[in-house]
């Protein structure tokens, strides 16, 4: 269930991100907007006090409109004889680093004379004192009110102020803050996190079922594939994500799987049909060798089909290591072409004698990292493969230019079609034929190739006539 | 000869002793690697014949041992592995040869006689001239002749007729020329040695009307003594 799981985490994580992000986002727009307004209140305050000193005295009234123009700035005067033009508020702080001031001080004339500029947020959670303070105020200081302003209106809002010193008393220029717009918004966050988080899970559910759906399914497979049923394939239709790249990997897997049981089961087949000829000859021998006067030619014939035995076993077993790889630790550097002269010198008399002729070209020999007995027998290989199928009087030929070997032969060769399956260990092109570990000759070669990484191609030798098995060794 | 064999089949070894018994050896059979390793550095042998894999201590392991314990007793090594990395593994661990199961008495007993002889240093490697019976090879100039008639050699003829003269009377089995002449570790499917064989005889037996090779049926050949 861990495809499940996995989804609802990411939901979830999903959610807290969100909410984090959010909560970022608020403190920087409510960041941003605390800015302007402070740049707001600083042009309205230099336009007042600019209109304040060029007319030379405090006005007596301050008409409402002016007071509370469309942008919500407002402002109030607190004049040299005490008497304020304006709001009463309670509670006023810095939010550049300057003092905290009391509401109260910003009707005593001296406190604020100590003070350049005062910028005041009050904060939400206050926002009952400061609809009830609007009248307590009214009562401490209502013979300085000039007017009274309709502060409840405003009450839940914020309010910043900008104050300074004007001619001989006081000008603060105030407009609604921030604080509750930000509140605002991390309560419309929060909300919109809780209306998400519904969706968010259940299509994270839908995800992870289906992913867990379409991994149980591939483990299933996976499981019956295991228990032999090598037909099944998990086949994605079309490769979209990785559980599908997955999928299609498997079935590669299995394919390939498939196919080396299938060729190991022909080989076990083949082995048995091998095995069988030369045991039967074994018993015929020894079951005459009990009758017969003379037991030393079925004795001997006996140990030659045991030998024919036990060369089909170590042609096999070998095979079988050089497949399991991991032996390359005995690679040296060998000179290909010192290995070509050396065959061709062992098998040319070998050819004359089965009437054939063997020659041998050699133009830029490689060296390569090999194990050279390997080489060896890989040509040797290649070489008795065509004494013994290419027929008397063939020309067979050692062809080595840099490290492109090949071996030619004019003789029947091997139809394309049954190419490929030649070089399976103990497959013949003849069947009713008998030549004992014949079988096994092409196979060993391949089997060299594969260790070494060399390509190994089977192709017509002269015109459609004969076969060509050619092997390139990789440059070193 | 004395000859210490490291066998744990029964059957495998009961042959081995009788058959090298029959050739006039003296044999200590042990089934297990610690107490053949023991046998080997208090008694004194001839040759050792390993068995590679043995209960307790494997053949591989104690030959190891015996050779960096500097004894230096000529050993054959018998495996089932018949691969050739087995082969480079044995020889690299010190082993004087290697013989993969299942082998012919005769091709033991003909590395067994090889090994001794090149143990005891009479095999004259370093002697430049092989003479037989009016057959002459000269090991410098890499010529050979008969009754004083020069008989043109090639290179693989001269070295299949040197290694069968310096074991003269002993037989070298079709496997060993193999691998002593032409270098092959595997078994090919033609007739390699037969055909080089018949075509040395050509030329040194049959102008001369003398016979100087023997084919041992079975086994191998034997340069006539």
């Amino acid at each position: 269930m861990s495809a499940l799981r996995q989804a609802i985490v990411l939901s979830l994580a999903f959610l807290v991100l969100l909410t984090l992000g959010g909560l970022l986002l608020d403190d920087v727009i409510t960041e941003e907007f605390r800015a302007e307004t402070e740049e707001a209140l600083r042009e309205e305050y230099q336009r007042i006090s600019d209109r304040l000193t060029r007319e030379g005295q405090f006005p007596e009234d301050i008409v409402t409109a002016e007071v509370f123009s469309d942008s919500g700035v407002g402002y109030a005067v607190l004049r040299a004889d005490g008497k304020v033009l304006g709001p009463v508020l309670r509670g006023a702080f810095d939010s550049q680093g300057f003092d905290i001031l009391e509401a109260e001080a910003l009707f005593q004339p001296e406190a604020l004379e100590t003070l350049d500029r005062i910028f005041d947020l009050i904060d939400e959670d206050e926002e009952e004192e400061v609809t009830d303070s609007g009248p307590a105020a009214e009562e401490d200081a209502a013979g300085q009110l000039g007017f009274d302003v309709a502060f409840e209106s405003e009450a839940d809002l914020g309010w910043r102020i900008y104050s300074g010193a004007v001619l001989d008393g006081r000008l603060l220029v105030y407009a609604p803050g921030v604080s509750a717009f930000g509140s605002d918004l991390t309560s419309v966050i929060l909300i919109f996190v809780i209306i998400l988080s519904l969706p968010a899970l259940i299509i994270g559910l839908i995800f992870g079922i289906r992913a867990q759906r379409r991994l149980n399914r591939i483990g299933a497979g996976f499981d019956r594939i295991a228990d032999g049923e090598l037909d099944l394939r998990l086949a994605p239709k079309v490769i979209r994500d990785d559980i599908d790249e997955l999928a299609a990997r498997i079935d590669g897997a299995t394919e390939r799987l498939q196919a080396s049981i299938r060729q190991m089961s022909d080989f076990s087949a083949n082995i048995a049909h091998d095995l069988r000829t030369p045991l039967t000859r074994l018993r015929l021998h020894l079951d005459e060798a009990d009758e017969a006067e003379d037991q030393t030619a079925h004795r001997e014939a006996a140990i030659a089909q045991m030998d024919d035995i036990i060369a089909i076993f170590g042609a096999i077993q070998r095979i079988a290591r050089m497949q399991s790889q991991g032996r390359r630790d005995g690679f040296a550097a060998v000179d290909l072409g010192v290995v070509v002269d050396q065959v061709h010198e062992i098998y040319e008399a070998v050819a004359q004698d089965a009437g054939q002729s063997l020659s041998c070209r050699i133009t830029n020999a490689a060296t390569i990292q090999a194990d050279r007995s390997l080489i060896m027998q890989l040509l040797a290989n290649l070489i008795e493969n065509a004494i013994r199928h290419a027929g008397e009087g063939a020309r067979i030929a050692i062809d080595l230019s840099g490290s492109r070997l090949a071996v030619t032969d004019d003789g029947p060769g091997i139809p394309e079609a049954e190419r490929g399956r030649v070089l399976d260990p103990l497959y013949r092109l003849d069947r009713s034929r008998n030549t004992a570990g014949a079988g096994l000759g092409l196979a060993m070669v391949k089997a060299i190739a594969e260790l070494h990484e060399a390509e190994l191609e089977l192709t017509s030798g002269r015109g459609t006539r004969g076969l060509r098995i050619e092997l390139r060794f990789p440059q070193p | 000869m004395r000859i210490l064999l490291l066998e744990d089949d029964p059957e495998i070894g009961t042959w081995t002793v009788k058959g090298l018994t029959a050739a006039g050896h003296v044999v200590d059979w042990i089934e297990n690697g610690r107490e053949a390793l023991l046998a080997a550095t208090t008694r004194d042998y001839d040759v050792l014949v390993f068995d590679r894999m043995t209960p307790d201590l494997d053949g591989l392991s104690a030959l190891k041992t015996l050779r960096s314990a500097r004894i230096t007793t000529p050993l054959i090594l018998l495996t089932a592995l018949g691969a050739v990395e087995d082969r480079v593994e044995g020889l690299e661990a010190g082993a004087d040869d290697y013989l993969s199961k299942p082998f012919a008495m005769t091709e033991l007993l003909a590395r067994i006689t090889a090994l001794c002889r090149r143990g005891r240093g009479e095999a004259a490697e370093t002697a430049t001239r092989l003479s037989h019976r009016g057959l002459d090879l000269d090991l410098l100039s890499q010529t050979c002749a008969c009754n004083g008639t020069t008989v043109l050699l090639n290179p693989k003829e001269f070295r299949l007729l040197e290694v069968l003269m310096r074991s003269k009377g002993r037989i070298q089995t079709r496997a060993m020329l193999l691998e002593r002449v032409w270098d092959i570790n595997f078994d090919p499917s033609t007739s390699v040695v037969e055909t080089h064989m018949s075509r040395l005889r050509n030329k040194i037996e049959k102008p001369f009307g003398q016979e100087f090779i023997k084919t041992v049926r079975g086994s191998g050949y034997m340069f006539i003594d």
